[in-house]
């Protein structure tokens, strides 16, 4: 638990200020300026009346946000689960961890004083329960609650706390004194009943929280990895061969963690703590279960090799490197079966390019293709990461849309929705035996079409020649038109577009489109061109 | 028995099998050469050899489209040869797509590649698709490997093909590198590619309309002009040139048989002067 309360101790107070209904209030000050009696509430004007060297700041809370999100993950050093809680704590799971740092005494200690040292004031509680805690960080003397108190050591810890220790809103804290109830104690001991009934649910529930008798979770910032190996320096490193040298030693660790379970790792994470409370987090993934520690150096190695990457600026060194498996999966035992053996370790080799290509660019940049079912062309594929396996696998049923394909036959005639595909298209497609033909499409598609000057005989024929990027073009072959609908179901007003195969007469090959139907859609339709063929 | 100490057994029994067949005569997928179409195969000593770096280059600027679509039916080729029918890896940089359109999915099924045979690898410049082209290559899982690199000036040269060609050897896997910004600059460019074509779209054969007067446009076809191969150490006798690097010679793709058409045998029409008589000199 921690509690901050503004900037470095300074000679001079210091607090920041909000403002807060239709005045300027004091929301942190400093110890020095607690110290001299200023606390937070207290009108600015009044604080300054009072404390003339008070340097006041306003309170950025986007930037707090993000100071207690980075101080959370530099707390992971002493726990994989560490989570924020409101505006100002944090909230850390030590269960099974005191004992490696002498005990939880010392490890509030150790907590506090590395703070200290990164210039931030921190207040740390130790109870069985988050709620406890919480209470004991804030308001507490003592704050370290004995483990399984009950009773009267309960009663000694918390009963003698303001109201305020229970999370309680303002109102309700107000009301409560009013009726002459200040502290823990004097809810404690009084008929649940009646206070529930006078001050709301809440209370009685705060207060179960307390001892455990209501449950209360934390939720992580990240959750905590199924396997990770951790190494600590008294004395920071910040060469890379020795960190290299490390990682090498964990994923050897690592590997034999994991392979007790017979698992092996789908994604793992170096996650490296900087001395002055910077972290850095490598994530890398992996297309087959991994467990060799090698194979796991190779690619964070791609990731330290990364022509465009900084993560690995030292600075002042790292004291505390840790290796997580954040994905494990179970790796099949090795078949003994020689025919098979060498097509396994192709497919072996194979994903092991993949991960390393993904490690080096970035895994958006190796994809495979998946079809999308949808007659707009631009939107009819997606790029999956490689590193995610074969691409073979069955379209998700939420994307399919209903199909537009109709058969070739006279009945198709000119509805609208449907693809009408010419007779070339028929011979073109060929393989076999199918029903639909496929129509032929491009072999590079333009991410945005390219309007063009066409000419047609008629509004709504095909092109006898066309001007693309200042170059005409005659038209003397051409296949089309192929139609494609809007999509009614996602936008209703799209146009439809009338697509061609056109060749020039020296012999290359372009996919373009009118836009809009003459007549019905667009007085005059205008022409693109959206893809190139081979 | 952990999987990595089973592939050293296995790649120990590979080596002990090796030493004993290199007594017979190596047999190995290196001596590869994937025949193209008969009028080019002769200079080509046999056909593209399955582990070296072959260059294509387009003839004009608006011929980038069929210079990577001949690439692609070299790789659908070699795809189809390859015993598991290993996949294809296809890396491009990011200028090129910006510059001629994206490789649309869909289009490339037309060369006889399906979605599930294809890697996409897009790199952010032409050196990291220089390095992510040699890592593929030397990893030996692949079918073909094509890279299309547009700054070809600035880092390609006979240090960077000489790499590629070193990594297709040790991997046994062609190189198909295609230069999508250089044209009319071929024979300029030195390398230590084994072979150099520059190809130019050609008209199709029409098929004749439904309705109207022009006819449609037929399968894909390209006017391909080898300007480079090297000598196949096979070809013995005088250093002859192989092959005439003016004439440029009409292939034709056949997406169903996945492979070119003999240009003489299936035009209906006289061949015109483009299209050429038989090559001159046999397959040696």
């Amino acid at each position: 638990m921690l509690r901050r309360e503004g900037g470095a101790l300074s000679p001079t107070p210091l607090a920041t200020y909000a403002k807060i209904g239709n005045a300027q209030l004091l929301v942190c000050v400093d110890r020095l300026a607690a110290s001299l009696g200023l606390t937070a509430g207290l009108p600015l004007a009044d604080a300054k009346a009072r404390r003339p060297n008070l340097i006041a700041v306003e309170a950025d809370p986007v930037e707090e946000g993000k100071l207690l999100e980075r101080i959370a993950d530099w707390l992971q050093r002493f726990t994989p689960l560490a989570a924020l809680d409101g505006a100002d704590g944090i909230m850390l799971d030590i269960a099974g961890v005191a004992h490696l740092f002498n005990g939880e005494a010392s490890l509030i200690q150790e907590i506090e004083t590395r703070l200290a040292g990164q210039g931030l004031t921190a207040r740390a509680g130790i109870a069985d329960f988050p709620r406890a805690a919480w209470a004991l960080a804030r308001f507490a003397k003592q704050r370290i609650a004995p483990a399984d108190a009950t009773g009267k050591i309960f009663a000694q810890l918390y009963h003698a706390l303001p109201l305020a220790a229970l999370g309680l809103n303002k109102d309700v804290v107000a009301d409560m004194a009013r009726a002459g109830l200040r502290q823990i104690g004097d809810v404690a001991l009084r008929p649940r009943a009646p206070i529930a009934a006078r001050f709301g649910e809440d209370v009685i529930a705060r207060l179960d929280a307390l001892s455990g008798l209501e449950r209360a979770a934390i939720s992580p910032r990240f959750a905590a990895p199924d396997f990770s190996a951790e190494r600590r320096f008294a004395s920071a490193i910040q060469e890379r061969a020795a960190i290299e040298a490390t990682l090498f030693k964990l994923a050897e660790n690592l590997a034999f963690l994991l392979q007790r379970q017979a698992k092996g790792a789908r994604r793992l994470e170096f996650a490296l703590f900087r001395v002055d409370g910077a972290v850095r987090r490598i994530v890398v993934g992996a297309s087959r279960p991994l467990n060799e520690p090698e194979a796991m150096r190779r690619l964070f190695r791609e990731r330290f090799e990364a022509p465009e990457t900084d993560e690995f600026d030292p600075g002042y060194g790292f004291d505390v490197l840790r290796l997580s498996c954040l994905l494990a999966e179970p790796l099949a035992p090795a078949q003994g079966d020689l025919a098979r053996a060498s097509q396994e370790e192709k497919a072996q080799t194979l994903a092991d390019l993949l991960d390393r290509l993904s490690a080096r660019l970035g895994a958006r940049r190796v994809t495979r293709i998946d079809c999308v079912d949808t007659h707009i062309p631009e939107f009819a594929v997606a790029a999956i990461p490689a590193t995610l396996g074969d691409a073979r696998r069955p379209i998700p049923a939420r994307r399919r849309a209903p199909s537009a394909m109709v058969p070739l036959s006279r009945s198709a005639g000119k509805e609208e929705g449907a693809s009408i595909l010419p007779r070339a298209a028929v011979e073109g497609g060929g393989g076999g035996p199918r029903r639909f033909a496929s129509p032929a499409r491009p072999l590079r598609l333009f991410e945005r079409p390219e309007p063009i000057e066409a000419i047609a005989e008629i509004p709504d024929g095909p092109p006898l020649r066309f001007k693309w990027r200042r170059a005409m073009h005659e038209v003397a072959a051409i296949e089309g038109p192929e139609r494609i609908a809007a999509e009614w179901w996602r936008r209703p007003d799209g146009p439809t577009r009338d697509y061609f195969r056109a060749e020039d007469t020296e012999g290359r090959r372009f996919w373009l489109y009118r836009e809009g139907l003459y007549g019905r859609e667009a007085g005059r339709p205008r022409w693109y061109m959206h893809g190139l063929f081979g | 028995m952990s999987p990595g100490s089973k592939l050293e057994t296995m790649a120990h029994l590979r080596s002990a099998i090796a030493g004993i067949e290199s007594q017979a005569g190596p047999r190995r997928r290196a001596e590869f050469r994937l025949p193209l179409a008969a009028a080019l195969d002769g200079a080509l000593g046999g056909g593209l050899a399955g582990d070296a770096l072959h260059e294509i280059a387009p003839a004009g600027p608006g011929d980038g489209a069929a210079a990577i679509a001949f690439a692609l039916c070299l790789a659908a080729r070699f795809h189809a040869a390859s015993p598991r029918r290993a996949p294809v890896l296809i890396a491009y940089e990011e200028f090129c797509t910006r510059e001629a359109g994206a490789l649309y999915g869909p289009g490339l099924a037309a060369f006889g590649l399906s979605r599930g045979d294809l890697v996409f690898v897009n790199a952010p410049d032409g050196r990291a698709l220089l390095w992510a082209m040699e890592e593929a290559l030397k990893s030996g899982a692949l079918a073909a490997v094509i890279g299309e690199l547009w700054s070809v000036a600035k880092h390609y040269g006979l240090a960077a093909s000489r790499r590629l060609l070193l990594a297709a050897h040790k991997g046994e896997t062609p190189a198909l590198i295609v230069h999508g910004g250089l044209f009319g600059q071929t024979e300029a460019l030195s390398s230590a590619a084994e072979t150099r074509f520059e190809i130019a779209a050609a008209p199709s054969r029409r098929l004749p309309p439904a309705s109207g007067n022009l006819g449609l446009p037929g399968a894909p076809a390209f006017a391909v002009r080898l300007v480079k191969a090297r000598l196949s150490p096979a070809a013995q006798g005088p250093p002859a040139r192989l092959f005439d690097e003016t004439r440029s010679t009409r292939l034709e793709w056949s997406s169903v048989e996945t492979s070119f058409h003999d240009p003489t045998v299936s035009l209906p029409v006289a061949p015109a002067p483009l299209y050429g008589p038989r090559p001159r000199i046999a397959a040696a």
